[in-house]
C-alpha cells in the first residue's frame, strides 16, 4: 500500500516549511531541557520503611540552554482563540536531557535535508532511527507528526501530536504540542476538537504537584 | 556459411530437372549422381543446421534480453548504529565487525577494516546503499569513555554525531530452483577488482579480447585429444563458451551438445560486447554448493568463502577462486584443501608468468594459508525471524515476485539481541536437570521487540533456534494464565473515581455464578484468602481471587475490550474464567499486548520489516511506524508502577539477582493450571520481552512463570544493555505520601508510603502521625491494619 506517489507541489512547500519549523525547533530541542524529575520510588510493600528500594536514575544533561522555537501560528493560517494566553513569546520544545543529542541533531538535520528534497520517506526512516534512540523526546514525535501532516495523513499526524503532549516538558512545550494537534484536527476538519486542544494549548495551567515527592 | 551450398542446390535441382544426356559415359554419370547425393545431403544437412542455429539463437536473444538470472530476495539485519551516548563498549563493536568480517588492519587503506587504538577504534567502511541513501565508503573514529560512545567523528575529525555499519545479511528468499547469487556489475568490477578479471581471462581464456566465441585450433586440439585418449575430456572452451554451455546446455559432454556450444557462443558474439559477455560469466560460473542451494558467480562466492566482497579480496583469495573455476567440487578449499591449494599456488603462478604479479609476490603469497572461513559467511539462520518476515510480505507481495526479481528487504533483527535471546534457551537444559525431567522435555519460544517502535528485534520459534519448523512464537496458542491481569487492572485504573493503586480488594472466598454450568469456586495460588489488600498489592502477588472480584467489579466487556485496545484478540463472549486468561494467544500476541503497555499505552503493531526496494534501489514499500493512543496514559502510568513492583517484591522478584533494580523492569508472571504454560513479560527502558515455557504436547510440569520463563528472559536480557525506565510521571499524576490502611493522607514524617495517583483523585482523608507508627488499641480494624504495617 505505501508506496510513494511524488509528492505534489504544494506538499513539498508543505514539507519545507515543516523543515524549517522543525529545524529551529530542535536545534533548541536537543541542547536545551532543564534537569529530568528525580524518579519516582517503585512500590514498596508491605509498607515503611519510607526509603524506597528501588531507585532509577535520572538521565541528566550537564548544562541546558534554551532556544526558541518559531511561533506555531505562523503556520497556521486559520485565526484561533487563544484564550488571551498567546504571548508574543513563543513556545519552547526541550529534548530528552540525554547524551545523545548531537546524534539526535544529527539525524534531525538529515531528515530536513530529505524533506527539503521531497524524499518524505527517506525523512520517515531517518526519523525512525532517532526516534529509537530517544523514544521519549516530544521534538521527535512533533516532527513525525509534522510529517505526516505532509504525507496527507491527518489522522495518523493527530496520534504523533499527542505522543508529543504525553512527553511534553513544561508549559511552553506542551503548548506546541497542543497547537500541532490542533493543526491536525483542522486537517481533519475536526473544529471541535481542534478547539479543544487550542483550549489545552492557551490555558494549561502549571501542576503545582509536579515537584512534590 | 549458408551461401555457398545454396547456390549449388540451385545447380543441383536444376540437373534434376534437365536430366543428362544418354551418350554421356557411364562412370561419369555415377560419379555425378554420388556428387549430388553428398550435395544434397550437404544441402539438408545445411538447412538443418540453419534451422538448429535460428532456434539457438532465439534462445540466445531471449535469456540475454531479459533478465539474465532468477534472484532471490535478499534479507538484511538492521544496521549496528552508532552515535554519541550510545552504550557500548570497544569489544562489543569489534564483535559486530567481525561478524561483518571486517579485519583488523592498521593502515584502513582497503574498506572492511578496522584498527583499535586503546579506546578508540577507528573503522574504513564500506558504503552501502540504503533504503533512505547512500552511505559512502567513509573512515570512521568512535572514541569511548567507559562503554559509552563519547565521540564519533570522521578521518578530518569532523563531528558526525551518528553513523551505521553496514547491515548484515540474514537470509534470502530462494525462487523453487536452488541458485543462488549475488549480482555483480562489470564496470564495477573492472574497477574495484581488475585483478579479478585479469586473474580470471589469463587462466581460463587469453584471447578473450579477440576471438569471436570459437578458437577453431583450440577446439580442433581438443577434438584431437579426445580422440586419442578414447574419452571426452573437457577443454578449449573459450569464456563465451563456458557460459553458453553454463547457462543453455546439460553438463553432458557429447560432440552435439559441442556444437550447439559453439554455435551459441558465435551467437553470443555476434549480439553482444565483449563486457556483457563477461558479465554473464561472473555472475554464472559455478563455484560450490552450499546444501541445496548452488554457488553462482563470483559475488556470492567471495561472500561464501571469505565473508566479503570482491573489492576486498586479496591476490591470493582471488588465485583460489579463479582456481576453482576448474571443478568447484574437486578443489573445495573447505573438503579438499590441499588440493585447493595446490590449484590456487598454480594460478599464482600463472599469474606471475603474465605479469599480474611479482614472482617475489607468488613465493609469498603461496605461504599464506588459504585464508577461507571455517563457517559459511553467507547467511545467519535464523528461520523463525525469517518466516515472521515472510508472513508480513505475504500480505503484500506475490511469492513469484518475492523470490526472483532480486528484492532487498530492510529488516528490524538486532543481530546482538537475536544471539542473545538464542542463547538464553541453553537454560531449559539446567532447568530440566535440576528437576530430573528428561532431556528436551519442555519447549520455548521469545520475542524482544524496541520500546517505542514495535520493532521485532529478535524472536526464537523453539529452543533450537536453526531448526526451520513449527514456529511457536507465532503458532503456538497457549493460555496465558495472569498475563490477562494487567488489562484487567488498566481498565480498572481507568476509572479513578473508584479505583486507585491502594483500593482495598477483598480476597476471601468466592462463588462466581455461571449460567449453564456448575458455580466456579477461584483459588488463589498458594490456596490461602488474605482478607482486603491494596490494589496495588494484588497485582504484584498475582492474587487470583481479589483479581476477579475486580474483574467482576470492572465489567467483563470493559476487560475484553481493554485487552483488545492494548493489541490482543477480541474476544466474545469473555467467560469470568477468561479473568484468569483461560483463553489461548501465542506468544506473538502477547508481545504485542506488552508493547503497548510499555509504550505509554500507544499501540504500535509490532514490524519486522523497515522497507523493501527494487533490484535497482527503487524503495517499493515502506512499512512505516503508526501510533494509536489506546489508554488513558495517567491510568496506564499508575499500572507501570504496579507492575514494576511485580518485579520488585512481588511473583518476580528473583529477576532482580540478575538485572539491576536501578533498571526499573516492569513485568508480569503468567502460570497456568497445573503449570502448563509458564510465561514471563516484561520491560526495561529500552525493550520489551517475552517468554514462554511448556510442552509440545501441553502435559503439566512444575514450573510456575517465575521458575520456567523468568530465568529465560533473565538470560536474555542480562547479557543486553538495560535502558533504566523513564519513570518521569506524566502532567496528571500526583505523589502523595499516604497510609495504605487508613486511606488517608499522612505528613511525610509519619510512616506511609509514597504512591502516584491521577491528580484529583488522591485520599481526601488527611491524618497525623500515629502515635509510635501504633494504631489505638481500640480500633476494631486493628487485624487489617496490622496487616498492612
Amino acid at each position: 500500500m505505501p508506496i510513494y506517489p511524488p509528492p505534489s507541489p504544494f506538499l513539498r512547500r508543505a514539507a519545507a516549511i515543516g523543515a524549517v519549523i522543525t529545524g529551529l525547533s530542535l536545534l533548541a530541542g536537543c541542547a536545551s531541557a532543564p534537569p529530568r524529575q528525580a524518579m519516582r520510588p517503585a512500590p514498596v510493600y508491605p509498607q515503611p520503611p519510607v526509603v524506597p528500594a528501588v531507585q532509577a536514575h535520572p538521565l541528566l544533561m550537564p548544562q541546558m540552554q534554551e532556544q526558541r522555537l518559531p511561533n506555531a501560528s505562523q503556520n497556521q493560517p486559520a485565526p484561533y482563540d487563544n484564550g488571551g494566553i498567546e504571548t508574543p513569546n513563543t513556545p519552547t520544545m526541550q529534548a530528552m536531557p540525554t547524551a545523545s543529542a548531537p546524534a539526535v541533531i544529527a539525524l534531525v538535520t538529515r531528515a530536513e535535508a530529505q524533506t527539503a528534497a521531497g524524499d518524505l520517506g527517506g525523512a520517515e526512516a531517518t526519523l525512525e532511527r532517532a526516534v529509537q534512540i530517544q523514544p521519549n523526546n516530544p521534538r521527535l514525535w512533533l516532527d513525525f507528526a509534522q510529517l505526516r501532516l505532509a504525507q496527507n495523513q491527518p489522522a495518523q499526524a493527530e496520534q504523533f501530536a499527542l505522543r508529543a503532549v504525553q512527553y511534553a516538558v513544561g508549559n511552553n512545550g506542551l503548548r506546541a504540542a497542543w497547537l500541532m494537534v490542533a493543526k491536525t484536527r483542522d486537517a481533519q476538519g475536526n473544529a471541535i476538537g481542534a478547539s479543544d486542544a487550542r483550549r489545552k494549548a492557551g490555558v494549561m495551567p502549571t501542576s503545582p504537584t509536579q515537584t512534590q515527592g | 556459411m549458408a551461401q555457398t551450398p545454396k547456390t549449388s542446390s540451385k545447380t543441383a535441382a536444376k540437373s534434376k530437372r534437365f536430366p543428362p544426356k544418354k551418350n554421356l559415359p557411364q562412370s561419369l554419370g555415377i560419379g555425378k549422381l554420388l556428387l549430388k547425393g553428398v550435395l544434397l545431403i550437404g544441402l539438408i544437412g545445411c538447412v538443418l543446421v540453419g534451422i538448429w542455429a535460428y532456434f539457438l539463437n532465439e534462445r540466445v536473444v531471449q535469456r540475454f534480453s531479459g533478465t539474465l538470472w532468477k534472484l532471490p530476495a535478499t534479507v538484511f539485519a538492521a544496521p549496528q548504529e552508532i552515535y554519541v551516548g550510545q552504550h557500548l563498549s570497544p569489544n562489543a563493536l569489534i564483535s559486530d565487525l567481525t561478524a561483518l568480517h571486517y579485519r583488523d588492519r592498521p593502515d584502513l587503506i582497503e574498506t572492511g577494516t578496522y584498527a583499535r587504538i586503546g579506546n578508540e577504534i577507528k573503522i574504513h567502511r564500506r558504503a552501502f546503499d540504503f533504503p533512505d541513501g547512500n552511505e559512502p565508503d567513509k573512515q570512521l573514529r568512535i572514541v569511548f569513555v567507559n562503554d559509552e560512545v563519547k565521540a564519533v567523528t570522521d578521518a578530518a575529525g569532523a563531528d558526525l554525531g551518528i553513523s551505521r555499519l553496514e547491515p548484515m545479511m540474514i537470509g534470502q528468499l530462494y525462487p523453487d530452483i536452488n541458485e543462488d547469487r549475488i549480482l555483480l556489475n562489470v564496470e564495477q568490477v573492472q574497477k574495484d577488482a581488475p585483478l579479478l578479471i585479469n586473474t580470471l581471462i589469463t587462466v581460463e581464456d587469453r584471447d578473450f579480447y579477440t576471438h569471436h566465441g570459437v578458437v577453431p585450433s583450440a577446439v580442433l586440439r581438443a577434438l584431437f585429444v579426445n580422440f586419442t585418449s578414447g574419452h571426452t575430456v573437457q577443454g578449449g572452451s573459450t569464456i563465451t563458451q563456458q557460459l553458453a554451455k553454463n547457462l543453455f546446455l546439460t553438463p553432458q559432454r557429447s560432440l552435439q551438445r559441442k556444437a550447439a556450444e559453439a554455435i551459441m557462443a558465435l551467437e553470443m558474439e555476434w549480439h553482444y560486447p565483449k563486457d556483457k559477455i563477461l558479465e554473464g560469466y561472473l555472475n554464472e560460473v559455478y563455484l560450490g554448493q552450499d546444501g541445496s542451494q548452488a554457488i553462482h558467480g563470483f559475488g556470492l562466492a567471495a561472500r561464501y568463502y571469505f565473508g566479503r566482497p570482491i573489492d576486498e579480496l586479496r591476490p591470493e583469495e582471488i588465485a583460489l577462486l579463479v582456481g576453482m573455476v576448474k571443478g568447484a567440487s574437486f578443489y573445495n578449499p573447505r573438503h579438499n584443501p590441499e588440493r585447493a591449494r595446490e590449484r590456487r599456488d598454480t594460478v599464482l603462478d600463472l599469474m606471475a608468468n603474465n605479469g599480474l604479479i611479482t614472482p617475489t609476490q607468488a613465493g609469498e603469497l603461496k605461504q599464506k594459508p588459504l585464508g577461507v572461513l571455517t563457517e559459511k559467511g553467507t547467511t545467519s539462520a535464523h528461520p523463525a525471524f525469517l518466516n515472521l518476515v515472510q508472513r508480513q510480505l505475504a500480505q503484500q507481495y506475490n511469492p513469484d515476485d518475492l523470490k526472483t526479481k532480486g528484492l532487498r528487504i530492510f529488516t528490524t533483527m538486532n543481530p546482538s539481541v537475536q544471539t542473545a535471546l538464542e542463547q538464553s534457551v541453553n537454560v531449559l537444559s539446567s532447568i530440566e536437570k535440576a528437576r530430573k525431567y528428561p532431556a528436551d522435555t519442555l519447549q520455548t519460544a521469545g520475542i524482544i521487540t524496541s520500546i517505542g517502535t514495535g520493532e521485532v528485534q529478535a524472536l526464537i520459534g523453539g529452543r533450537d533456534p536453526t531448526f526451520e519448523g513449527y514456529n511457536r512464537a507465532l503458532d503456538a496458542q497457549r493460555q496465558i494464565g495472569s498475563l490477562i491481569k494487567p488489562s484487567i487492572y488498566l481498565a480498572a485504573l481507568s476509572d479513578p473515581a473508584k479505583f486507585s493503586l491502594i483500593t482495598p480488594l477483598d480476597d476471601s472466598p468466592l462463588t462466581v455464578d455461571q449460567p449453564g454450568s456448575k458455580p466456579w469456586n477461584p483459588e488463589n495460588y498458594d490456596r490461602k484468602f488474605q482478607g482486603p489488600t491494596p490494589l496495588y498489592v494484588d497485582l504484584a502477588q498475582s492474587r487470583n481471587v481479589p483479581s476477579i472480584r475486580l474483574g467482576l467489579d470492572v465489567g467483563l466487556n470493559n476487560v475484553a475490550d481493554m485487552l483488545h485496545k492494548l493489541g490482543g484478540p477480541a474476544i466474545k463472549p469473555f467467560f469470568p474464567s477468561m479473568l484468569l486468561g483461560s483463553m489461548t494467544m501465542t506468544p506473538f500476541n502477547v508481545a504485542q499486548i506488552y508493547q503497548t503497555l510499555s509504550s505509554d499505552g500507544f499501540y504500535s503493531p509490532l514490524r519486522a520489516i523497515r522497507s523493501v526496494v527494487d533490484a535497482s534501489g527503487k524503495p517499493l514499500t515502506r512499512y512505516p511506524l503508526t501510533v494509536t493512543q489506546v489508554a488513558d496514559p495517567n491510568a496506564l502510568y499508575l499500572l507501570q508502577y504496579a507492575l514494576q513492583g511485580v518485579v520488585n517484591n512481588g511473583t518476580a522478584a528473583s529477576l532482580n539477582k540478575t538485572i539491576p533494580p536501578s533498571v526499573g523492569v516492569a513485568g508480569k508472571t503468567g502460570t497456568t493450571n497445573d503449570s502448563r504454560d509458564a510465561w514471563f513479560a516484561g520491560f526495561t527502558g529500552n525493550r520489551v520481552g517475552v517468554v514462554w515455557v511448556g510442552r509440545d504436547d501441553n502435559k503439566p510440569t512444575s514450573l510456575t512463570g517465575a521458575s520456567g520463563a523468568l530465568p529465560i528472559w533473565a538470560a536474555a536480557f542480562k547479557n543486553l544493555y538495560n535502558k533504566p525506565r523513564d519513570m518521569t510521571p506524566p502532567k496528571g499524576i500526583n505523589f502523595v505520601h499516604v497510609d495504605v490502611a487508613q486511606q488517608a493522607r499522612v505528613p511525610t514524617a509519619c510512616p506511609g508510603v509514597l504512591i502516584p495517583f491521577i491528580s484529583g483523585f488522591e485520599p481526601q482523608k488527611v491524618q497525623d502521625c500515629q502515635a509510635g507508627g501504633n494504631a489505638p488499641s481500640d480500633n476494631p480494624l486493628n487485624p487489617i491494619l496490622n496487616f498492612f504495617r
